[in-house]
């Protein structure tokens, strides 16, 4: 034993009044001649005092869940005008394809879809896969290229690009949090995402140990804080997430226990 | 989703269902924040007072001290503007020590409360810094303040034998006092007593 865990035990014992005869005597003429000795009793009374309340410290932790799962609210006026904001800007997106398709001229009145086609075959595209042909369903890629396209082309990429700004708008909230905790104590992310870019058939793998042995999942919510995955909690520490059933934005995770967050995320599905 | 009444509320505090105390943050957090930032101060000291709001409340409820001649809210209100009041004006007093202020000033105290601001900010220091140890830190010493023997809190944790355990639960305790002495938090109440 160390000759400063010798006196810590002997600090435990004079505030568990447990210190009596000689060694009482010697502890007391050792507090007045080195203040920092009373400091260290003063500060180990203290501790063990409020790491009593075992209630407050239950409240605590669930002040923190509630802390950590909080999202940036808005009042309702603010929400009204959020809502009017996206009609209005929606009505000009679809004015401004509306227009352009029918100052195109020569190709009589194509659907607007074959005309984004058309489009995209012709310039190249704006990154990867930007329509799924098959089923004519939108596909946003979070990068453009550095192909020069004509103003026309260009107005059309900014209003794609304005659309999808909405699922992949960081949330603060979350955003602050991430990195947190991954590697205190004895949790250690094994295996993350690493804030990086997914197709939306892949298949994530998240691992992670803990140290000691309790149930623990993953919880994966979107950039609005709403939960879209939850594994079962169990012994495994590892979970394969499929993103196919993920809409392309940004999604963060969490991996947590019944009474703790372990560690904070996020991932981008394309 | 529940809203819960003002009385359910305090039941529900009082067994700290969390889904109560989601309703108090997002019904109450606001009124804690608006008390803070009008009075010089940011968001994690609305966050820190909204905290210690909701314990002293805790502990009146569980105490049986609380009789509300007015809404939960204004109640609350009090609490919350009580504790922002006092800690600033200890702040205050400890930025500017001796230059001007030699009095202690009188505590905010509308509903007669008694609150030890400066107490609840030392006892959430040493908690909080308590709930990132660990969790077989925390299980330690939770067993040793209940006093149960090494003997057992080995058996517990699998440690090969009484001596081990000791020291590890020297060792997370140091963890835990080097976290609370290195944090500014706790220098503030050193230099003011």
């Amino acid at each position: 034993m160390s000759k400063r865990e010798k006196l810590h035990e002997w600090i435990d014992r004079y505030n568990n009044r447990d210190l009596t005869g000689e060694e009482l005597a010697v502890f007391l003429e050792m507090m007045n001649h080195d203040h920092r000795i009373l400091e260290e009793v003063r500060l180990d009374e203290e501790l063990n005092s409020a790491l009593e309340e075992r209630d407050i410290l239950d409240l605590r932790k669930k002040i923190r869940k509630v802390y950590a799962g909080k999202q940036v609210k808005r009042s309702p006026g603010t929400r009204i005008i959020l809502m009017a904001a996206t009609l209005l800007i929606l009505l000009s997106i679809e004015g401004v394809i509306f227009y352009l398709t029918h100052s195109a001229g020569n190709h009589g009145s194509p659907d607007i879809v074959s005309k984004k086609i058309t489009l995209q075959e012709k310039y190249g595209g704006f990154g990867q896969s930007q329509w799924n042909l098959t089923s004519g369903q939108k596909v946003f890629p979070l990068l453009r290229s550095d192909k020069t396209v004509s103003p026309g082309i260009e107005l059309q990429d900014e209003i794609i690009s304005f659309g999808l700004l909405a699922s992949y708008q960081p949330n603060k909230a979350m955003e602050n949090l991430i990195g947190t905790t991954c590697r205190s104590g004895n949790f250690k992310m094994l295996k993350s995402p690493g804030s990086s870019a997914f197709s939306r058939n892949s298949t994530i793998l998240f691992s992670w140990k803990t140290g000691i042995n309790e149930e623990t999942s993953l919880v994966v919510e979107n950039n609005t804080g709403n939960t879209v995955y939850e594994s079962v909690s169990n012994f495994n520490q590892s979970v394969y997430l499929k993103t196919n059933f993920l809409e392309p934005g940004l999604y963060y995770y969490k991996v947590m226990s019944k009474d703790e967050v372990f560690c904070f995320g996020k991932f981008m599905v394309q | 989703m529940i809203y819960f009444s003002d009385e359910a509320l305090l039941r529900g505090l009082k067994n700290r269902r969390t889904d109560c105390i989601r309703q108090l943050y997002r019904d109450y957090f606001p009124l804690a924040k608006s008390i803070v930032e009008r009075n010089s101060g940011n968001i994690q000291d609305a966050e820190d007072v909204f905290q210690d709001g909701i314990v002293v409340l805790y502990e009146k409820i569980v105490s049986d001290s609380v009789s509300l001649k007015c809404s939960l809210k204004t109640y609350f209100y009090a609490i919350c503007k009580n504790i922002w009041m006092q800690r600033l004006d200890r702040k205050w007093r400890l930025l500017y020590q001796d230059d001007f202020v030699s009095e202690p000033s009188e505590e905010y105290d509308p509903f007669s409360f008694t609150v030890h601001e400066e107490k609840l900010e030392k006892k959430r220091l040493f908690q909080e810094h308590f709930l990132d140890l660990p969790e077989d830190c925390q299980k330690i010493i939770r067993m040793y303040l209940a006093q149960v023997p090494f003997r057992e809190i080995a058996e517990k944790m699998n440690f090969k034998n009484e001596a081990y355990a000791k020291t590890r639960k020297y060792l997370c305790k140091n963890i835990l006092r080097k976290k609370i002495l290195t944090d500014p938090r706790y220098k503030m109440f050193i230099h003011y007593e």
